[in-house]
């Protein structure tokens, strides 16, 4: 085949374009995958934003991923925070209307961990599963 | 110098609806605002009262007077905080949970108030028993201050929550326990140092305990007479009954002509050494404290003292609009005043 007048050979262009695909999902494959957890505080309680019924509920992760949790405070008049103390990773306290993003890695070690509103953590308090 | 003050602050809520009337003057006189006529209100707007309603997303009065034992949630949420349990001696054991917590309460439309709460609320949950039920606290402090709960009823000096070392510190927890005695309309605080700062930061509820027989069937109604210091001179800048001023002004309670009426009162206004509740139109019967099954008197005007309470009983006659408020005028001015609406209806 001929690209502006040059006479060029498929399989060249086929090497080519191999080499270009792979720089292109570079950036991919080298990043972690990510997970995101929406948290919803209301009545001194995390819940799933999807799940507005269980309270303090189970966030399942899966060892070494990364994790965006966003952290909607819906409890008016009150501040709140999000931490994982294990991780060392915790966001610093919003108020009500406001939402922020924690981003942590999960380490390679399976087991249970805490996490905690640091403020009230006598009552906001739950589990992250790692697997 | 006081009275200056109040006014100034009148104006700049808008506690009093001055503006309006004075633009609304302003214009009819042809003057220009801002000359010193503009701002002496038409004689005729008779606006008392707050301008604007609290959000709704916040406490509800009208739950409020209404509720005990968490019963304003639905069951699955209110079987978080209350739980009861049969015992051998056809008693109940009734088990509570309590926490303080900072929060930002609105107490008058748009005005917040940096408040210390029991579960987030002001007056903190009504707890109700009959005489006999043994009670079970598990309190948690939430706060950034040391807190405690002190019930005013019969209990060891152990469960006082008031004496040296009886503070809960911020994160820790302690149960109080006891059995609900005598029967009568009680309540309880915070006992921590300085007691009327915490008392008037909001950390404080009504504590109703029901005589073994009974009380005859009523609509019952929960009203705790409290005030707001809004900028920390020991003086109350907002009064109300069931903390948002004027809350029953705009959404009046509604009752039924003939049907008997009784009314939990409790006063935890601070810096005021009294309060009262005075009812247009009608009297009512006093059972001060509520530790005696007939009334000391007949009145339409009761005065408490800090912690007293009352139970009053009564039936309205007649349909349609009643006041009642404080009648120290200045805290009725101020937001201690409300409605009854009463409707033809059947009654009980």
């Amino acid at each position: 085949m001929s690209i502006f007048g040059r006479t060029v050979s498929a399989r060249a262009v086929a090497a080519l374009a191999l080499v270009m695909l792979v720089v292109a999902l570079l950036p991919a494959l080298s990043n972690t995958p990510t997970r995101e957890i929406t948290l919803v505080v209301r009545g001194m309680t995390f819940y799933l934003k999807d799940d507005p019924r269980t309270p303090n509920p189970t966030l399942e992760v899966k060892a070494g991923e990364r994790v965006r949790v966003v952290l909607e405070n819906q409890d008016r008049g009150m501040t709140h925070d999000f931490a994982v103390p294990a991780f060392d990773a915790g966001l610093d306290p919003i108020d009500w209307n406001e939402t922020d993003t924690l981003v942590f890695d999960v380490p390679e070690t399976p087991g249970t961990y805490e996490y905690v509103c640091r403020p009230h953590r006598l009552m906001m308090r739950g589990t992250i599963r790692v697997s | 110098m006081l009275e200056l003050t109040r006014r100034a602050w009148l104006r700049a809520t808008g506690l009093a609806s001055l503006a309006g009337s004075v633009i609304g003057g302003a214009r009819l006189a042809g003057q220009t605002a801002g000359s010193p006529r503009a701002y002496h209100p038409r004689h005729d707007a008779h606006v008392m009262g707050t301008v604007g309603r609290t959000s709704a997303a916040g406490f509800n009065p009208s739950a409020y007077v209404r509720s005990w034992n968490f019963s304003e949630l639905p069951p699955d949420e209110r079987s978080r905080f209350y739980r009861e349990t049969p015992r051998g001696d056809g008693t109940l054991l009734r088990e509570y949970e309590i926490f303080a917590v900072d929060r930002e309460i609105e107490i008058a439309p748009g005005l917040f108030f940096p408040a210390w709460t029991y579960n987030g609320q002001v007056p903190g949950p009504t707890i109700r028993a009959t005489e006999g039920d043994r009670i079970r606290i598990t309190f948690k402090n939430l706060g950034t201050h040391p807190h405690s709960i002190h019930f005013h009823s019969w209990h060891p000096p152990e469960m006082d929550g008031a004496l040296a070392g009886q503070e809960v510190h911020p994160g820790e927890t302690f149960v109080y326990e006891f059995d609900a005695d005598p029967f009568g309309l009680h309540h309880y605080h915070c006992h921590t140092v300085p007691l009327k700062r915490h008392i008037h930061k909001g950390l404080y509820g009504a504590f109703i305990v029901d005589p073994k027989q009974g009380r005859p069937p009523a609509d019952e109604l929960v009203m705790v007479m409290n005030a707001f210091d809004t900028n920390f001179d020991v003086e109350n800048d907002v009064y109300a009954v069931n903390t948002v001023a004027n809350a029953y002004v705009h959404e009046p309670i509604r009752v039924q002509v003939g049907r008997l009426i009784r009314i939990y009162l409790v006063n935890f206004t601070e810096f005021d050494p009294v309060n009262s509740f005075h009812l247009h139109a009608m009297f009512f019967d006093v059972y001060r404290t509520g530790t005696l099954l007939t009334p000391s008197e007949k009145t339409d005007t009761l005065m408490l003292c800090q912690a007293e309470r009352a139970i009053l009983e009564t039936r309205f006659r007649y349909p349609g609009d009643f006041m009642f408020h404080a009648h120290q005028t200045e805290f009725a001015e101020l937001g201690w005043m409300g409605l009854f609406l009463a409707e033809e209806g059947r009654t009980t």
